[in-house]
Parts: structure tokens; C-alpha cells; sequence
């Protein structure tokens, strides 16, 4: 079993209308869950399956950055491909999406993703 | 001219993904059930159970006797959308498995090579309630240990659960499948001269009870002969069906299978019954062999020892 790691970053811009809302869709029938850290605090705010996690506000957001680590399993016989993908309700870019693959069935991928607001 | 059109359309298409599989590595191939196989007589059981393809897949008798190659187009392209929950919840995965593949082999008396093109899909396919509740119970297991630090991973006890993922998925659930092959050969072995020489098309269905140790499958198969050099009668065309019983350990599979055949151009019937082992050696290799009684009245002892192997490692499962 290998464990393939990514790191990528981004930058969102939280809307004024209300909370930003996060949640992560592990997609190509894969299993997989997220642990979402405050990078400024270090503070742990969720983990496992993220659905409508509250982030926060405009005004608690700015200047802030979350630390996203996703590990993903591949189950699924028919592909190694993995596709990751993460909404933020109240934010722009609404989404953002991460395919890649892993070499052998039963391989581990980990994307950590650096959010800056 | 039409069947020549249908293996260049099916090899053109394997052939592009192949060319754009950059990613594509030796553990990705493995060997399929491939419908021409089955068409041809060439596949150890008549009545094959159901498989998981993969995107591309390949799979060869030996170096110099031909080979197959798959496709999944389905999984060409990511699916964002599709869950693990959606995946096994889904009763119609038609476009899921459905898969199209092209063989070759060596035919025994002419030692020309003949070429198949065949397709196979899942028309249904459903998980019992029981294996749906076990399955993401284990989903939420594997997640749990996935972030359970985010210092490390503990790979051992992930490798466990996801073997014990797989043992769930194999019991309990009810499938019914569609398989199509036009089998061609040519007499100068140009592919100029290639002609459909039998075309079938066939449903298994396949059931594994939650609480046996057996699994059962049938089959309904037509098929006919086209383009034979001597034309004494018409064409041929059979009617199959019959069914088998499975049973299956972790590196061990043995079925028993009867079919009967309805030859209507001699308006006879025939029939086939044969004892098939599989034997993982390791991920490398099976160990075939099959016994019993083949289809018509002479030649008809089924006694074949033979190995089966893969180009790559992990993927190879009974």
C-alpha cells in the first residue's frame, strides 16, 4: 500500500451574505475523509466526512488560512483515478476540484490543501 | 465489410485510450473474461461470473496463441459526483460496466489467428440490504482511520479493512448481465480478407445469497454461424442455456456447469457439463484445469490442465 501525497494552495474570497460553508464530495466511488485545521490557531475544526461544515464569516475568515488534508482510499476496482472536490457555500470560487491517480488498487492519496481567505 | 468495420471501430477506440493512457501502469492489467473468449470457447467456464472492469485492461493466453485487450469508457474521464454510497446503490450500472474488448487467438486447426470484438454490461445489479449496511459501516470504519491522526497513517489496519470491504461486497447481491461477440477470421490472414464467422449475444445472471456458501448463475445465449467455407445446410444457429453452481474460497474457486444446446439447423440438442477449478498461485497466476463433457457427439471430453496469467501484479482475483 503507497500513500501518494499532493499539496496544493488556493485563495477564496468569503461573500458577505453569510456563513462559509464547506463540504467535501470524495467522487469515482472512492472513500475518504478530510481533517480541517485552523493553520492560524492550530486548532482542529472537524473530521471524517465534511458536510456543511460552518467555517465562519467574512469578518472572522479575513487574513485567515484553513489547512484541508484529505486522504483518500482507492476501492474502486474499476479505476485508480481519484477526483476530490470541494464547495464552499458563501465564498468564490465556489469550487474547487482535484483529479489524479494512484498506481495500484488499495493506494492511498492525500491532498493537503492550503486555503488563504 | 460490416464486421470489418466493427473491429476497426472497437480497436480504434482501445487503441486511442491506450495511446492517451499516459498513466497507465503494469498493475493495471489484468485478466478479463473477455466475451470473444467466452464465444470461442476459450474460456475455461461457458457461464462466467461477473466482473468489475477496469478502464483498460489486457490480458494474454501466452505470447504466441493472441490475447485481449478491455475498455470501460465510463471511467475514461473522472466522475466528481459519484459517491461510494451512490455507486453500490445504483441498481442500473449499465454505463458503469459497461465494457467493450477485442481478442485474438489461434485458431487449433488452421493455426490461423481469429479476431473477436465483444462488448458486456451489468443491466441490474443489486446489493442486499444487509451487504448496503455492512459496506458503509466499513466505509466509516476505513474513514475513521483515515484521520484519525493527522500525524500518520496506520496503513495496516486500512489494508484490513478494506480486505474485509471486498469480502463484504462479494456475498449478497444480485446481478444481470449482457454480452455480446462477433468472432472473424480470414483465410490469408490479412485483415482485408476478415469475416464474421459467429456472433452471439447472451445474459448471465448471477446470485450470491448472504448466507450460503454457493452462488448460482444462469445463461441464455443465441448464436449462429456465418460464412462457413463448406455450405452443406444453412447456417447454424444455437440456442444455450443452462446454469451453474459456485463455490469460492479466498485463492480457490470451483463451478460446476450444465448447458444444453439447440442446434436448429440439425434441429438437435446437445449439452455440456464440466467441473472448472481456478487456483490462485499468487497474483501472477492461476491454475486452470477442467473436466467433464463438451457439446456435440465426438471430440466432446473436456480435460485441460493450463495456467492463466497477467501482466501486472495486484489485480488478479477470483
Amino acid at each position: 500500500m503507497n500513500i501518494k501525497n499532493r499539496t496544493e494552495k488556493a485563495a477564496l474570497f468569503a461573500n458577505a451574505a453569510g456563513d462559509v460553508l464547506l463540504t467535501v464530495t470524495i467522487g469515482n466511488a472512492q472513500i475518504g475523509g478530510s481533517i480541517v485545521i485552523n493553520k492560524s490557531s492550530g486548532l482542529q475544526i472537524a473530521k471524517g466526512e465534511i458536510s456543511n461544515l460552518v467555517i465562519g464569516s467574512d469578518a472572522t475568515l479575513k487574513g485567515k488560512a484553513l489547512i484541508i488534508t484529505t486522504r483518500i482510499l482507492d476501492v474502486n476496482p474499476n479505476t485508480n483515478g481519484i477526483v476530490v472536490t470541494y464547495f464552499f457555500g458563501n465564498a468564490t470560487p465556489v469550487t474547487l476540484s482535484y483529479n489524479d491517480t494512484v498506481d495500484n488498487d488499495g493506494d492511498i492519496f492525500v491532498l493537503t490543501l492550503n486555503i488563504s481567505f | 465489410m460490416y464486421s470489418k468495420k466493427v473491429f476497426a471501430f472497437v480497436f480504434a477506440l482501445i487503441t486511442i485510450h491506450t495511446l492517451s493512457a499516459q498513466s497507465l501502469q503494469l498493475n493495471d492489467l489484468y485478466i478479463p473474461e473477455s466475451p470473444g473468449f467466452v464465444l470461442a470457447d476459450k474460456a475455461p467456464s461457458v457461464i462466467s461470473k461477473p466482473t468489475n472492469p477496469k478502464a483498460f485492461g489486457m490480458s494474454i493466453l501466452n505470447m504466441t496463441q493472441g490475447g485481449a485487450v478491455e475498455a470501460s469508457p465510463y471511467w475514461f474521464t473522472p466522475k466528481p459526483n459519484l459517491t461510494y454510497e451512490q455507486y453500490i446503490q445504483n441498481k442500473m450500472p449499465v454505463l458503469e460496466t459497461f465494457n467493450l474488448s477485442l481478442a485474438s487467438y489461434k485458431a487449433d486447426s488452421t493455426g490461423l489467428m481469429n479476431v473477436t470484438a465483444g462488448f458486456r454490461t451489468q443491466l441490474f445489479r443489486v446489493y442486499s440490504k444487509q451487504t448496503i449496511k455492512d459496506l458503509i459501516n466499513k466505509k466509516k470504519e476505513i474513514i475513521e482511520i483515515l484521520v484519525n491522526s493527522i500525524d500518520s497513517i496506520d496503513t495496516a489496519a486500512i489494508s484490513k479493512k478494506k480486505t474485509d470491504l471486498n469480502n463484504i461486497g462479494k456475498r449478497g447481491f444480485f446481478v444481470v448481465e449482457l454480452a455480446g461477440a462477433l468472432l472473424g477470421n480470414s483465410s490469408t490472414n490479412s485483415f482485408n480478407n476478415i469475416q464474421t464467422s459467429k456472433s452471439g449475444i447472451w445474459a448471465n445472471i448471477f446470485w450470491s445469497p448472504n448466507k450460503s456458501i454457493l452462488d448460482f448463475a444462469g445463461l441464455v445465449r443465441y448464436s449462429w454461424v456465418s460464412n462457413s467455407i463448406t455450405k452443406t445446410t444453412s447456417d447454424s444457429s444455437f440456442l444455450d442455456s443452462g446454469m451453474s453452481v459456485h463455490y469460492q474460497q479466498q485463492n480457490f474457486d470451483l463451478s460446476f456447469e450444465y448447458i444444453n444446446r439447440r442446434d436448429f439447423a440439425l434441429q438437435k440438442n446437445t449439452d455440456r457439463l464440466a467441473l472448472v477449478a481456478n487456483y490462485k498461485l499468487n497474483d501472477l497466476f492461476v491454475l486452470v484445469v477442467s473436466a467433464g463433457k463438451n457439446f456435440g457427439d465426438s471430440n466432446n471430453i473436456i480435460a485441460t490442465t493450463g495456467i492463466r496469467f497477467c501482466v501486472g501484479g495486484s489485480n488478479f482475483k477470483l
